[in-house]
């Protein structure tokens, strides 16, 4: 694991205004994951995730606060930057998959390797996640688990700074489930990047490196797992 | 439950809101298109039928020939001039007639006042039952001999203002009223045979007061004939059957009878109600066409995007019936909310629009609203029927699923190879986003068909309507520099040229213009296709015959082949020709006489029949004596001391200038044209429209693919690219199809509004093939940038939570 604070939210607030109440779905939240960490971010439904995940995600700015990503701050980003970091920095896994059902599984992937910079070659990582035989089928001729696959192999085709996964199995049966942790963790392992799962599934910490606990738009608690549990044997 | 449902109802519209505005807009448009056309062709005629009636406008004139040759009127006129008036004996006898119900006298003549020509008529104007009364628009009626009414003042007739004096004859009289006679509610000159050949003033006299006793005419009104519109066929066999009757009476006194279908303005107009009808039978029925297959789409789509909250009604118990009926009323909603703007549009906006456009030649009469409800009520319940009907069948498919089924998001339409990726050398240098708009466009055929339907449709409306433009446009120039090459016409009375010469002064003007022709011209009122249309007879001497084609020239319309005037039968215009179904070798007939068809030439205003005078004399048995003279001379234009020079000649009636008549001939095609301005108006209109709906539904279906493309770092700019490409591609296609929709559309209309004396060329210029593609794109690229706010606003969370 290397060293460093990769992932660095300080305080981070954000505030919508509902009628006459101010709603903080992020509460002065702070925490930190290294590079390379295998990170879960767990919470009871409304408790913030999702905030969490759009500001990760550059999808939303902040209202105050400071977040950084392997050291640039994005708080002070437009939002013409934002999507260039979208574009260049993240990689993004749907609860839904979100493939674009009139490309094939190939072009789905190239949909999103030829706006990035340091892109990989969509075949090299489609035959890693093992989808190589049903690179020219459509979405609609994939089952759930082969589309979550190609999902994730758009994602990390990018090869990006941060995966960010929202409830990845959260569609899926448990055995495809299980399948689909294993090939984030190994992406994260292989490649030593940093991988967050944002999740409501507590079974999932114990394959963490890092779970942080969120609940009231705050980070209640960080837990290191030195030994994290195999794939294998967690259950849900 | 039902403030649930209402609820639902009304969020619904809320949610769909500028899908539902785009609808009534549709609604309204093909509505009021189809209505306003249909309607205004009849208002025209009924605003002129109504407008003649009211001032009892003669059904039929009695000219005696003191009239007809401009004797003027004085108390002390010597006995023998009652043989060329009517007295009141000749009154009562035309009174007496079965048919006739009102017999007013007048007494009508121009005269030459400062090289002016003037003409006066002492009418019964203080009888308010009288016949031909004129309309008192400003001022008083007179009340002493001295008093005197000046008609409106136009483009040719002179201002006079009240109070002013005028001197007649040495008398001088004090203008006290400014009227309107609607026997001359067109603005064109009227032809005299004093000062410069076209009248400059027209005055009115009250005959009560003036104490003359004998009359040059009489102004008949036919009994049953106000009941009747001026324009209907029933109306004309009243007439044609109450004029026989009068002309017997007439005949003792060699007096002239004319009927409306004899006086410019009335025929003029209905001609031009004529020509919007026969428009308003195609324009709009395309139009209508087009409009209802946009807005059924919408419908049946709208319903298919809905299939989860149809499901989770049904699921939850609620009746099928219900669950229609929230579709059925957003429907019934908007097609019903569209049909009453389109209604009111179409009857009230558009014909006011459109009769506007007839302002120029006319003092038009007060619009008449009549109830032509038919293509209305029809477009408007077609409309209502389609609209309601495509989504009531939509949602019965839905409703016949299981809810289960239902509530099973339906697998986003798959993606499918298309028959263009077989092709590998198109296929495979397509760029990448291009091969994915490309899958696009295919993918939903409801959706292609939409667009290439509505885009086609208008482009071909456009096109249509701008070569019609073209068309006609074109006319006058063909007509009167490329066929009729004469410089100037004089007409002259019928008995001049009985010793074979003119007086000496005519003939010494003809030795100073050696390039002339001498004719007899004769117009006939002939039948074809069931109207009654003015065509005119030329014969020129056999001597003349070859001179004949350097004056007009004869020729064949496709091949250009000169057509040589000779004995062997008659040269007939296309337009006579093709109403009558004739090829050259056929034998026509008209009004009891026959002539053998030897050529069929090329002529868009007007209709002729051209012959030798043997074929004349043999045709009308009657004696072939010139009565016009057609001159070739650039240097004579009109002006006042030239048409003063020849009409102050011996035996001459009027002189016609050939470049006033091209200038007047242009009006009533400026008229046209902006008919066609409103109908490329409506087909751009209802091509934003189509293009806006459909990028609107385009972004609502593809809202989590577009929140994708976000997150995945696309720019908006690219965002939009995805969803414009495809829209661009469709609207090329869409174009190109319009492109030769409208091609056939314009020759068809060509071809149905053509009538025997005015036919319509047939080219489109090849720039307005160009300016109308490039409208539609135009369009295009209006509601791409309106929509753009849309695209940008598109949140990004969207494509994480939602389901489909």
């Amino acid at each position: 694991m290397s060293e460093g604070n990769y992932v660095v939210l300080n305080n981070v607030t954000k505030a919508y205004k509902m009628g006459d109440t101010v709603i903080r779905a992020a509460d002065n939240m702070s925490f930190e994951i290294n590079e390379g960490e295998f990170c879960v971010i767990v919470g009871p439904s409304g408790a913030g995730k999702t905030t969490v995940l759009n500001i990760l995600g550059g999808m939303d700015t902040l209202t105050s606060g400071e977040i950084s990503i392997a050291g640039r701050s994005l708080a002070a980003l437009n939002a013409r930057q934002l999507t260039e970091y979208r574009r260049n920095d993240v990689g993004f896994v749907f609860q839904f998959y979100n493939l674009m059902s009139n490309l094939t599984a190939i072009e789905n992937i190239e949909l999103a390797t030829e706006i990035c910079k340091n892109a990989l070659p969509p075949r090299q990582v489609l035959d890693e996640v093992g989808l190589s035989e049903r690179a020219n089928n459509f979405p609609a001729q994939l089952s759930g688990g082969e589309q979550q696959r190609v999902s994730i192999a758009r994602a990390i085709a990018k090869n990006p700074k941060i995966l960010l996964c929202d409830e990845p199995t959260g569609a899926l049966d448990y055995n495809t489930g299980k399948m689909i942790l294993r090939l984030l963790y190994d992406f994260c392992k292989n490649y030593k990047k940093t991988v967050i799962v944002v999740t409501h599934n507590q079974a999932l910490k114990g394959m963490a490196d890092r779970i942080v606990y969120i609940k009231n738009g705050r980070a209640e608690r960080v837990e290191l797992n030195e030994r994290p549990t195999d794939i294998e044997s967690i259950e849900w | 439950m039902v403030k649930a449902y209402s609820k639902i109802v009304s969020r619904q519209l809320r949610s769909y809101f500028s899908r539902f505005i785009a609808m009534i807009a549709i609604v309204m448009l093909g509505v009021a298109f189809m209505t306003g056309f249909s309607a205004t062709g009849p208002n025209m005629k009924d605003s002129a039928d109504v407008y003649l009636d009211k001032y009892d406008t003669p059904d039929l004139i009695i000219k005696a020939p003191a009239w007809l040759t401009d004797i003027p009127a004085l108390p002390s006129d010597p006995p023998e001039l009652s043989a060329l008036r009517l007295t009141a004996e000749d009154l009562d006898a035309l009174r007496a007639c079965e048919y006739v119900e009102n017999v007013t006298p007048v007494v009508s003549f121009d005269l030459e006042e400062d090289g002016k020509a003037v003409r006066l008529s002492y009418s019964v104007l203080g009888d308010a039952q009288a016949a031909g009364r004129p309309e008192l628009i400003a001022g008083r009626l007179p009340e002493t001999a001295e008093e005197i009414l000046t008609e409106r003042a136009s483009e040719y007739i002179a201002q006079y203002a009240v109070g002013d004096t005028v001197s007649l004859n040495g008398s001088a009289y004090t203008v006290v009223g400014v009227v309107g006679n609607p026997w001359y509610f067109s603005t064109e000159k009227e032809i005299s045979s004093k000062g410069r050949g076209r009248l400059d003033a027209m005055l009115y006299l009250d005959l009560d007061l003036s104490g003359l006793t004998e009359y040059s005419g009489a102004f008949v009104t036919v009994r049953g004939a106000k009941a009747l519109n001026v324009y209907s066929k029933e109306y004309r066999d009243l007439i044609s059957t109450a004029e026989s009757s009068v002309a017997e009476l007439a005949e003792s006194k060699n007096c002239f009878v004319m009927n409306r279908q004899m006086n410019y303005a009335i025929v003029l107009f209905g001609e031009n109600a004529d020509k919007l009808e026969s428009l308003s039978a195609v324009f709009p029925a395309f139009f209508l066409l087009v409009a209802v297959l946009v807005v059924m789409t919408t419908m049946t789509r709208m319903v298919e995007e809905d299939r989860l909250m149809i499901g989770g009604l049904k699921s939850q118990g609620y009746p099928s019936g219900r669950i229609a009926m929230k579709y059925v009323a957003y429907a019934l909603l908007s097609s019903v909310i569209g049909v009453a703007l389109g209604l009111l549009v179409g009857f009230r906006l558009l014909p006011i629009a459109l009769y506007r456009a007839y302002g120029s030649p006319f003092h038009l009469p007060e619009l008449v609203y009549g109830f032509y409800f038919f293509f209305g009520l029809a477009s408007a319940a077609i409309m209502i029927i389609v609209i309601v009907g495509a989504t009531l069948l939509a949602v019965m498919r839905s409703l016949r699923e299981k809810p289960s089924a239902l509530l099973v998001a339906r697998a986003p339409k798959a993606g499918k190879s298309i028959l263009l990726e077989k092709i590998p050398f198109v296929w495979k240098p397509l760029k990448f986003k291009y091969k994915s708009t490309m899958r696009n466009v295919f993918r939903n055929k409801k959706h292609m068909l939409m667009t290439i339907i509505g885009v086609a449709g208008c482009t071909a409306l456009v096109l249509a309507g701008l070569g019609l433009r073209d068309s006609l446009s074109a006319i006058p120039d063909i007509q009167y520099k490329k066929l009729m090459l004469y410089d100037l016409s004089i007409e002259t009375t019928m008995t001049a040229y009985a010793d074979g010469a003119y007086g000496d002064g005519l003939e010494a003007f003809l030795k100073g213009t050696p390039d002339h022709i001498k004719l007899y011209q004769k117009p006939e009122y002939i039948e074809i296709a069931g109207k009654n249309t003015a065509v005119t007879v030329i014969a020129a001497a056999e001597s003349d015959a070859d001179n004949f084609s350097r004056f007009v020239r004869l020729r064949g319309r496709g091949d250009g082949a000169a057509l040589p005037l000779d004995n062997g039968g008659a040269i007939i215009t296309e337009g006579i020709a093709v109403l009558n179904g004739l090829a050259a070798g056929d034998v026509f007939s008209f009004g009891g006489r026959s002539v053998t068809v030897s050529g069929i030439t090329e002529n868009y205003l007007g209709a002729y029949i051209y012959m030798t005078d043997t074929v004349y004399r043999s045709a009308f048995g009657a004696d072939f004596v010139p009565n016009r003279i057609l001159i070739i001379d650039p240097s004579m234009v009109s002006g006042d001391g030239v048409t003063q020079a020849i009409l102050g000649l011996e035996d001459v009636l009027s002189v016609e200038f050939m470049t006033d008549t091209r200038i007047s001939s242009q009006k009533p095609l400026d008229q046209m044209s902006f008919i066609i301005s409103i109908i490329v108006l409506f087909a751009g209109a209802l091509a934003a429209i189509v293009i806006y709906n459909l990028t609107n539904v385009n972004i609502e279906e593809r809202r989590k693919e577009l929140a994708t493309l976000k997150v995945l770092g696309y720019h908006n700019g690219e965002v939009a690219g995805y969803i414009y490409r495809e829209i661009a591609i469709l609207t090329v296609f869409g174009v190109l199809i319009g492109l030769a929709l409208g091609l056939g559309l314009h020759q068809y209309i060509v071809r149905f509004m053509s009538v025997p004396n005015m036919l319509i060329g047939r080219d489109i210029l090849w720039y307005t093939y160009i300016f109308a593609g490039l409208l539609t794109f135009a369009f295009t690229a209006v509601v791409a940038l309106i929509m753009y706010p849309k695209l940008k606003k598109i949140d990004m969370n969207s494509s994480l939570k939602v389901l489909d």
